[in-house]
């Protein structure tokens, strides 16, 4: 433990000094009475040692979802007795105390034990570590300070909570692997497609009796097969929109975790790209492993300042299967991520843009110029907007009254019309 | 803060009108120096010695006999000092429940201390002017004192 004095010694001792020359200056035995307090306080002060202090810290689960409040347990126990031992769980960003006091200030005789008992809330999401305490023990005069830190940090992930969402973006295209998403090719399936003259080698039970008795001739059903199909999630972290605590980010997070978990229980195949200072990438894959695969990796996510020109070359190729369904969670804010979502679109990758608007963080000021500067902002991201649409790929906002349902509604109808049109 | 106000106004109060501004001055020099320590605890020292240079003002101008107040004047310092170190105890932590009552439990017990020990050593001082019960009295504490220390003594060696 550090030792380190209070502001009191020396306060005490310049007073016991000055009282004692003055005491001589002006031959006043009463200085020096005023002086003798001070003089014995700081004598008996100093004297403090170190006490032998050992803590340990049980949280009683190391997987969480934002809104969850975990029980910590703190462990304290001196070899010696300590008058006053301030207690103190370092609780990293992500956290906040919803019951017990933190730090606190305990008395503990010659090798007592003592339990505090804390509940943390987890109000975002993170990969974090908690188990940090911060001790400093003073002695019953307490003009000297004993502080340590106790390292007791075990890993703890806290997920982000899943949005409601009932229906997702249908994907254009299928993948070979059977999987919940009808897929427009015709063949073996349970959506009906359409009807067609018997060829040999159709199967006897796909004969349409009904159609083949008004035709005279024998016509088969044709259906849709149900098929998997690869969902790549790009995440855009090369900028972001920050009010305080809250951010773009957050949102961009959450809502790919959303994307991710539903997917794979549809059996898609989800991989990731996070886009920013740092690449990462997941390949496309399915299952529940893969699902803490990218929400571990997800967690891990944060906004690295870069100034290197990226764009979608640095991809590995095997993280963007052909025929894949690319959504894209970014603010739109950087113009490398813009840069590279058109790339992807010119390669033919099927593209969904969910813009996580930055408007809910932005503060515009009073000046009349501040609120053209705003407006030219606004209008430039539309066009920015219409761009995506012109190429094809569907851009939706999130924003603090756009729910990720609602959003992905605006997608859908979007694709509705974009196949007519191409029809 | 107002501790060390009260102090000076105390001060300021006793002395005699010759000294009663320059005393007050300074105690009030010393309370607005203590105001500063809570934010500044460096600045602790100046504050408490501030207001017992307002005591030692009025000592040099007043020049009375022997004085009581000292007593008076070294409590209050003591508490002050220690009422200080606990604001910024309590601004950074809170005690356990049960456990509030120990620090004002224990400045009332450092400012009494403070009073006795000051009032012994005036009581030394003393001894040589009034002689007498004074001298009876310290004879009798010195005596009390050198019993205390044998018996100590006594149980120790018993004890090894």
């Amino acid at each position: 433990m550090t030792r380190s004095a209070d502001a009191r010694v020396g306060a005490y001792a310049l007073l016991a000094a000055a009282a004692l020359v003055a005491a001589l200056a002006l031959r006043r035995t009463e200085l020096a009475a005023v002086a003798a307090p001070f003089a014995l306080l700081v004598a008996l002060g100093v004297r403090s040692t170190a006490p032998v202090v050992r803590a340990w810290v049980d949280v009683d689960r190391d997987r969480a979802v934002e809104g969850d409040n975990l029980d910590a347990l703190v462990t304290v126990r001196s070899e010696s007795a300590v008058d006053r031992l301030e207690v103190g769980l370092a609780l990293p960003d992500g956290l906040e105390l919803a019951e017990g006091t933190n730090p606190v200030a305990i008395r503990l005789a010659e090798g007592e034990e003592r339990e505090l008992q804390l509940r943390v809330r987890c109000v975002r999401w993170s990969a974090l570590e908690l188990g940090e305490v911060w001790l400093r023990a003073r002695d019953r005069v307490g003009l000297v300070r004993h502080e340590g830190r106790i390292d007791r940090r075990r890993p703890l992930r806290v997920y982000p909570t899943p949005e409601r969402l009932q229906r997702l973006v249908a994907p254009a295209h299928t993948q070979a692997a059977t999987g919940s998403e009808v897929a427009r090719v015709r063949a073996e399936g349970l959506e009906f497609a359409d009807t067609r003259p018997f060829v040999p080698g159709d199967l006897v039970r796909s004969i349409n009796w009904r159609a083949t008795a008004r035709r005279g001739s024998l016509v088969v059903n044709e259906r849709h097969p149900e098929r998997n199909a690869d969902v790549v999630i790009f995440l855009d972290s090369l900028a972001e929109a920050r009010a305080s605590a809250q951010g773009t980010l957050e949102q961009a997070v959450r809502t790919a975790a959303t994307l991710a978990g539903r997917f794979l229980e549809r059996r898609d195949r989800v991989g990731l790209v996070t886009f920013g200072g740092f690449l990462r990438w997941l390949e496309p894959g399915s299952g529940l492993v893969q699902r803490y695969r990218l929400v571990d990796a997800l967690l891990e996510t944060g906004i690295e300042l870069s100034y290197a020109w990226k764009d979608v070359n640095v991809i590995p190729a095997r993280t963007l299967p052909p025929r894949a369904l690319v959504i894209a969670v970014t603010p739109l804010l950087d113009e490398r991520s813009i840069a590279a979502l058109f790339d992807l679109r010119g390669r033919g990758h099927d593209l969904v843009v969910l813009e996580v608007s930055p408007e809910p963080y932005l503060e515009p000021g009073d000046d009349p110029s501040d609120a053209l500067a705003l407006r030219l902002w606004r209008l430039q991201r539309a066009e920015l907007r219409a761009s995506f649409e012109r190429l094809g790929a569907a851009v939706a906002t999130l924003g603090d009254d756009t729910a990720l349902e609602e959003a992905l509604e605006g997608v859908r109808a979007y694709r509705r019309h974009a196949r007519l049109a191409r029809r | 803060m107002a501790v060390s106000g009260g102090l000076a106004l105390w001060l300021g109060l006793s002395a005699t009108p010759d000294a009663a501004g320059a005393v007050l001055a300074a105690g009030l020099l010393g309370t607005a120096a203590t105001a500063i320590a809570f934010l500044r605890p460096v600045v602790l020292g100046a504050a408490l010695t501030a207001s017992a240079g307002a005591y030692a003002l009025l000592l040099a101008i007043d020049d009375p006999p022997l004085d009581s107040r000292a007593a008076g004047v070294a409590a209050a310092l003591v508490v002050v000092g220690e009422l200080s170190g606990w604001a910024r105890e309590l601004a950074g932590t809170r005690d356990e429940p049960g456990g509030v009552w120990r620090r004002p439990a224990w400045i009332a017990g450092v400012a009494v201390g403070a009073l006795g020990l000051c009032w012994m050593v005036l009581a030394i001082a003393d001894v040589t002017r009034l002689e007498g019960l004074g001298i009876e009295a310290v004879g009798a504490l010195a005596a009390l004192t050198a019993l205390v220390v044998a018996a100590r003594l006594a149980g120790t060696r018993g004890g090894s």
